[in-house]
């Protein structure tokens, strides 16, 4: 596969995960699996289709109050920074898929970690920024660390070992980096 | 999350294995406390307030990291509902005092915590990419009143930080845990709860907050001490665990051993700040 045609293949999951997220918002939370937390690069897991993305979903829309501190992503492309005291479920044009510097600005407390995800609604591979920590990712050396796994979804989703550079496409605040996705 | 707390999940992890040599825990909740004191009087000397906090909001992931496996533990607090609660409280006045000022001064004050958006500090994670910290705040400012070196302080405290998170990945990945944890749900479903795994389970018992919710705790939570050694999962996680902290130990010895060194180098300071203090901040 070209990487135009990965690029496009991707750009259509994203789309799909959007649309069907937005479908299932307000549904009551079920029970759904933890996310797996990752092995060290030798074991990359490529991306394969296999369930549905329903449960995470729906671990993702919990309603959150808004962060004291902010959160920074910022695109070269658009020179400036998207600054979020609360979640986003996904990034506006210019900073989804276009992230090059990420800053943790947030008030140390609980949840005060920040999950990066590569798809809208806090679904597929995500890495995690400490507080008050600042990544320049540039170097294309950050990538998507932990995942879901062993879930009923549908539609595997994980980047694992991606980098989040031109790649990150929503975030959520966390409790710890780790195993923590539905927090 | 602040690095007292990663670490300290570290620790508990490793001494629940038995195998690895690792910071005790009252040294690190002696840390703890002072650089608690040391953040709270550097943002005082800048006009603001800071309440030491408590180590970690969720003692319970320390404890049990993989499943909860000790039966009577569960019978006695659940799911560590009223800890978790308590220590919500503990640390609660400072997020008031900042929630109530104006928009400026709370830029201010993060300003004063976090210092500015360069990286004074820097760490090469071992899973990929190099994190930087400000060298301006009072975060840091305590890292370096307390370990004497903060760079260094900053560069190997984030690099074990980021292998106990490896070490969690490589256990929850391997195929003998798999296996175990569908043996665990298996259980879980007999005794009728439907179960994904145990963290994200836990997770979903905790976001219940009806009347009932402590008596609910306590019977999910002994259920799943009681699968946990039934399905084994208890055992091969800590044996995988074990195996993993093992490894990792060797390949990142230097910075374990550099990290250990600056922990006992810092107790003697940590001890006095405390004396100086008389802060009487509960230990976690």
């Amino acid at each position: 596969m070209t990487h135009q045609a990965k690029k496009g293949n991707r750009s259509m999951r994203k789309l799909l995960a959007a649309v069907i997220a937005a479908a299932i918002v307000g549904t009551p939370s079920v029970a759904h699996a933890a996310p797996e937390p990752t092995a060290p690069p030798a074991a990359v897991k490529q991306s394969k289709p296999d369930g549905t993305i329903a449960g995470s979903l729906r671990a993702g829309v919990k309603p959150m109050a808004d962060r004291n501190g902010l959160f920074y992503v910022y695109s070269d492309d658009m020179g400036s920074d998207q600054t979020y005291a609360g979640n986003s479920t996904q990034w506006p044009t210019g900073w989804n898929d276009k992230v090059d510097q990420l800053w943790n600005n947030g008030f140390p407390g609980s949840q005060d970690d920040v999950n990066i995800y590569d798809y809208p609604w806090h679904v597929g591979a995500y890495a995690c920024i400490g507080n008050g920590d600042f990544w320049n990712l540039r170097e294309d050396d950050y990538v998507f660390s932990w995942t879901h796994a062993h879930d009923d979804s549908g539609f595997e989703l994980d980047p694992l070992w991606e980098t989040v550079h031109d790649r990150g496409t929503s975030h959520k605040w966390v409790d710890w980096c780790g195993n923590n996705n539905t927090l | 999350m602040r690095a007292p707390l990663r670490v300290g999940i570290l620790v508990a992890v490793l001494m629940g294995s038995g195998c690895t040599p690792a910071p005790d825990k009252p040294a690190l909740d002696v840390l703890h406390r002072a650089e608690e004191v040391l953040v709270r009087d550097c943002m005082a000397r800048q006009g603001f307030t800071y309440e030491p906090r408590p180590r970690t909001p969720a003692p319970d992931v320390e404890r049990f990291p993989y499943v909860v496996d000790d039966l009577e533990w569960a019978r006695a607090n659940g799911y560590g509902r009223a800890e978790r609660r308590q220590l919500e409280q503990e640390a609660s006045s400072t997020a008031s005092y900042y929630g109530g000022l104006p928009k400026e001064q709370q830029k201010a004050w993060l300003a004063a915590y976090h210092g500015d958006r360069a990286s004074g500090l820097k760490a090469d994670l071992p899973f990929g990419g190099t994190v930087g910290h400000s060298d301006q705040g009072c975060a840091a400012r305590a890292w370096q009143d307390l370990y004497g070196d903060m760079r260094e302080w900053f560069r190997v405290s984030r690099i074990t930080d980021a292998l106990g998170q490896m070490r969690v990945g490589q256990t929850s990945r391997d195929e003998r845990y798999v296996a175990a944890r569908k043996r665990w749900q298996e259980c879980m479903s007999a005794e009728g709860f439907a179960a994904g795994a145990p963290l994200s389970f836990r997770i979903q018992q905790l976001e219940y907050e009806g009347a009932d919710a402590e008596a609910r705790d306590r019977a999910a939570a002994m259920s799943e001490a009681r699968c946990a050694a039934r399905s084994e999962l208890s055992t091969v996680a800590r044996q995988l665990d074990a195996a993993n902290a093992s490894a990792l130990e060797k390949k990142y010895r230097a910075e374990y051993d550099t990290a250990e060194r600056l922990r006992q180098a810092a107790l003697p300071r940590a001890r006095d700040v405390l004396t100086r203090s008389s802060d009487h901040l509960v230990s976690q």
